[in-house]
């Protein structure tokens, strides 16, 4: 079970993605965009943060990289559906600002969630 | 319908010999002169023959006979007593001529019609210079309206083959500008869908009629996915990419080893090369296998996962005879790659618009209709050419002719 951060500005794939995760027993904080979940992230510390990239206000990138600076020990699955570019440029953008893994949408659930799994994984035995 | 303009051409071309000439105004130049003159002459006469009578008659009155007097020619009309003066005759006194009304009139009705004539004839030419002038313009205009037709019809000509050629490009970049536009919304959509049914699924029994309704919701957003995803891929071959030599050879040998494992086992794929070279090309490796994967995609469509797919590698060089069958093509040393299948085969309405996006002949929902105008697209990308050949009921030949490159020539 981890503690997870949801970032995602569409209101209906959030709350999707907030009861796979906790269909699969996670604890789920959700935010809309990234200045909320700059909010979110200065009260509560998830172990892993699952992002959106296209999002109003704060995109995916720019909290990707902040986060990164101010919370290295977080874990970051970026997401995204792609917008002018194809998802896969936005993609290796997030991965190379620090995102441990990222997905296309639609994203697998299975693939999602084994991802979480073993990002947590890797955590545990870094931490121990 | 054809003589209306042959006629009204001509017209217009010959619209200068319809105006009177110069000519006919010095014609009447010349009849007034001859006309003045003539009524001058004849008024002298009449001048001298009154002159004589007169002196004739002073001569009766006096005894002074013989008295030859030659009548001065004058351009005027002038009195008797004149004469007198001029001849010393005292007796002249009682010569009582004087020019009569009519003799005066036709010697002033000279010069008036002298002055008349010429006035006339300035003015007649100058309304012939005006004229002139009048033709001139409307033929520099006719000229120049001509002109002016051929240019634009020749404008709109060149205009309606740019267009021709435009609207495939802008179709083109209006999928492209539409799909880097929905993609994102339509995926979260898509997103939505797929993760709440596959919860919905997970909540009932999977032997269920719902469960296998909620799998069906699931494969068409499935299939809407993998559409997006296919114009995604196709607006992406839009942005440009970065060409580099590679060898056709392995390149094909690659891609075919990748595919032979997604195609029908019944579908019999030959690959042979026609040369002892590589094959080198300037060329993108992803491009060039889409259009390998494209073209075998579509070969075995068109077979309906029964039949022979070869494909064929060879080269061309420039002094090839065969040339003249390929008239686009200009002579330098190619690359052909040949993709023969032994499907249906293709009618020629279908092969004039099979390179056209969203053209397919395919049931819907199994083809895009942008394979083949992605190759298409690749193929003009790398300044090649491609040909089709079809024939009903025996299949399908795809010809790609790709510059050659040498090291020596950049």
């Amino acid at each position: 079970m981890a503690k997870i951060l949801l970032v995602e500005d569409d209101n209906l794939v959030r709350d999707m993605l907030v009861q796979v995760l906790q269909r699969a027993s996670h604890e789920v904080e959700s935010a809309a965009n990234g200045e909320e979940a700059t909010e979110l992230l200065k009260k509560i510390k998830p172990d892993i943060m699952v992002t959106d990239i296209i999002m109003p206000k704060k995109s995916g990138i720019t909290l990707i990289s902040e986060v990164r600076n101010q919370h290295p020990n977080m874990e970051i699955i970026a997401i995204s559906g792609g917008g002018r570019l194809d998802p896969t440029g936005y993609l290796d953008l997030s991965e190379s600002l620090g995102a441990s893994v990222s997905f296309e949408k639609p994203v697998d659930k299975s693939a999602l969630l084994m991802a979480i799994d073993l990002l947590l994984h890797g955590k545990k035995e870094n931490a121990s | 319908m054809r003589l209306w303009p042959n006629l009204r051409s001509k017209s217009l071309d010959s619209s200068k010999s319809f105006l009177p000439g110069q000519w006919l105004f010095y014609l009447f130049a010349a009849i007034g002169v001859i006309l003045s003159l003539s009524i001058y002459i004849v008024s002298l006469h009449v001048h001298i023959k009154h002159v004589h009578t007169a002196l004739f008659n002073l001569d009766n009155l006096t005894t002074q006979s013989n008295t030859e007097i030659v009548p001065r020619i004058s351009v005027l009309p002038v009195s008797a007593k004149h004469y007198a003066d001029d001849y010393s005759v005292s007796l002249y006194d009682q010569w009582e001529y004087e020019p009569d009304e009519i003799e005066t009139q036709l010697f002033y009705l000279v010069p008036v019609l002298g002055v008349l004539i010429i006035i006339l004839f300035i003015m007649a030419m100058r309304l012939v210079r005006i004229a002139r002038a009048n033709v001139r313009t409307l033929d520099q205009t006719n000229q120049t309206l001509k002109r002016e037709i051929s240019d634009r019809m020749q404008a709109e000509d060149t205009k309606q083959k740019l267009e021709k050629a435009l609207l495939q490009g802008q179709k083109l970049q209006a999928i492209g500008t539409l799909a880097g536009g929905i993609a994102h919304d339509f995926n979260n959509i898509l997103y939505a869908i797929i993760g709440y049914v596959e919860m919905a699924q997970d909540d009932v029994e999977k032997n269920s009629l719902v469960y296998k309704n909620l799998g069906k919701v699931l494969e068409a957003s499935h299939r809407g996915r993998e559409l997006i995803a296919r114009i995604l891929a196709f607006s992406r071959r839009q942005q440009h990419h970065e060409l580099k030599p590679l060898s056709l050879k392995t390149t094909i040998e690659n891609v075919l080893s990748l595919l032979k494992p997604t195609i029908p086992s019944s579908v019999t794929i030959e690959y042979q090369v026609d040369t002892h070279n590589e094959c080198a090309i300037m060329g993108d490796q992803t491009q060039i296998h889409q259009i390998i994967v494209n073209l075998v995609n579509n070969a075995v469509d068109a077979m309906d996962g029964d039949g022979l797919i070869q494909i064929h590698l060879s080269q061309v060089t420039a002094s090839d005879p065969a040339f003249h069958l390929f008239p686009q093509l200009r002579p330098r040393n190619y690359c052909k790659i040949e993709v023969i299948d032994t499907g249906y085969g293709m009618e020629q309405s279908t092969i004039e618009r099979i390179f056209e996006p969203f053209f397919t002949t395919k049931e819907v929902g199994k083809g895009t209709g942008l394979g083949l105008a992605t190759v298409h697209g690749i193929v003009k990308e790398h300044d090649g050419e491609i040909f089709v050949t079809s024939q009903l009921g025996t299949g399908s030949t795809f010809i790609i002719f790709l510059p050659e490159y040498s090291p020596l020539q950049s």
